[in-house]
């Protein structure tokens, strides 16, 4: 393996695509019936998936520095969501996770994981494997950012709730958790389908019931988006849910985009970037219970830019290292 | 082939039998309901309801065989490659097996010294 992170680490091919879409679509089935097609969470180089031991975090990453990032990747994607074409020499593939490497010594990390499961189990896999690769990582880590992208957040939002819970060693050492059009307030294309489904079943017409039906087979991580995060509480379902509340000792950074020039365009407002709206932010600082415990200055918005651009564009990736730079030099 | 990938190719053929099944049970439900409205309206017309209701019975009756025999035909299509795949994982673990120590000269109980 080469010494420095390289994007086709996180290339995959078109079959990995389709598993993962299928995951999306209907992966909590295929983990309850054992399928076979169901993805565990688990970092993966290459393709496939990185055993957290010593060794093998060795021969992926001869030689690691003290700081890690970890990537998320959304609905139905896998790690090749980060991968695209260097603008600087187009015939070489780069990374936020790459770039990150060779600019300021982070050591990426890609994590691929069944969508289809609701966004708590995700987070809790999540925070299990950052103890595993804690645990086995050769050198002591100092920094950790996570970056995730729509619905990548809300897996981290999770695993850094339940991280904090249990005291997991990881959640101290999480500076700084990027949101690339994270669906916060939940995706009005989620909710769509909701409302769709209900409506198609409530005509008493077999037609309607069925195209009901067909919608109505979306996964559990796709019902999730309808709403912000929630805590899971089996126990107290009369109480009224509480959302995920946002890790305290971290700074977090929010990235959305929209489709047109104008972000107050109206079709910018009614679409965003296609999937997820550009949240409105209230103008005080807020603490850390509140909708978004950021300030203006952690938020970047880009315009001319759809949902799965974010994941590939030399300007996020510009304001990401900018965000990370600036927090170094404040520190 | 790989054994994971082996894993999943039964699991894609499996869900594909799952997804026909479904699909046409649902279709067929939908169909049944179609028809059954309009067979609901000779009800209405007196001396043409009696044999309305057999010639809707013939229909229903050969509509469903007619699903039936696609989800028995796509399962054991899917049974058969199922059962193709696996013996394929069998004889791939046979292959990777470690193969037992060949006995060494002089080990052998009968063996010239």
């Amino acid at each position: 393996m080469s010494d420095q992170p390289t994007a086709s680490d996180c290339a995959t091919p078109w079959t990995t695509w389709v598993r993962s879409i299928v995951n999306g679509a209907v992966g909590d089935y295929l983990q309850a019936q054992q399928n076979g097609l169901e993805i565990d969470m688990a970092l993966y180089v290459r393709n496939r998936p990185l055993p957290l031991t010593r060794a093998a975090l060795l021969a992926a990453h001869p030689h690691p520095t003290s700081r890690l990032c970890v990537f998320l990747h959304g609905l139905g994607c896998n790690e090749g969501s980060w991968a695209y074409r260097d603008p600087s020499n187009p015939g070489r593939l780069t990374s936020y996770g790459a770039e990150l490497a060779s600019d300021l010594g982070f050591i990426p990390f890609f994590a691929r994981y069944n969508t289809g499961l609701a966004l708590a189990r995700n987070g809790q896999s999540l925070a299990d494997v950052l103890n595993a690769l804690l645990a086995a990582y050769p050198v002591p880590v100092r920094d950790l950012i996570l970056i995730g992208h729509s619905m990548g957040g809300l897996v981290i939002r999770h695993a850094c709730h339940i991280g904090a819970q249990r005291h997991d060693p990881w959640v101290g050492l999480v500076r700084q958790a990027f949101y690339l059009g994270s669906p916060h307030n939940g995706a009005p294309l989620a909710l769509l389908s909701d409302v769709a489904t209900r409506v198609l079943h409530s005509v008493p017409n077999p037609i309607t019931r069925l195209i009901g039906d067909i919608f109505d087979l979306r996964s559990q991580g796709i019902k999730d988006l309808r709403s912000p995060p929630f805590i899971e509480d089996p126990g107290h379902h009369a109480a009224p849910r509480q959302t995920v509340p946002w890790l305290t000792s971290a700074q977090h950074y929010l990235v959305v985009a929209t489709l047109t020039e104008d972000p107050k365009h109206l079709v910018a407002i009614l679409l965003g970037d296609g999937l997820v709206l550009v949240p409105s932010i209230p103008e005080t600082s807020p603490d850390g219970t509140a909708p978004y415990p950021m300030t203006r200055d952690h938020i970047a918005c880009f315009s001319r830019m759809d949902h799965l651009q974010l994941t590939r564009d030399p300007a996020v990736y510009a304001q990401i290292r900018a965000w990370c730079a600036g927090y170094e030099r404040k520190v | 082939m790989e054994a994971d990938t082996l894993r999943q190719l039964r699991g894609g053929v499996e869900l594909a039998a799952t997804a026909v099944e479904a699909a046409t049970g649902a279709i067929a439900e939908a169909h049944q309901a179609i028809a059954r409205q309009v067979y609901a309206t000779f009800d209405y017309l007196g001396p043409l309801a009696a044999p309305a209701r057999m010639v809707e019975q013939i229909q229903m009756t050969i509509t469903i065989q007619v699903y039936r025999s696609i989800q028995v035909t796509s399962r054991l299509v899917a049974h058969g490659a199922v059962a193709l795949l696996q013996s394929r994982e069998r004889v791939d673990a046979q292959c990777s097996a470690p193969l037992p120590p060949s006995p060494r000269w002089g080990e052998e109980p009968n063996s010239l010294p």
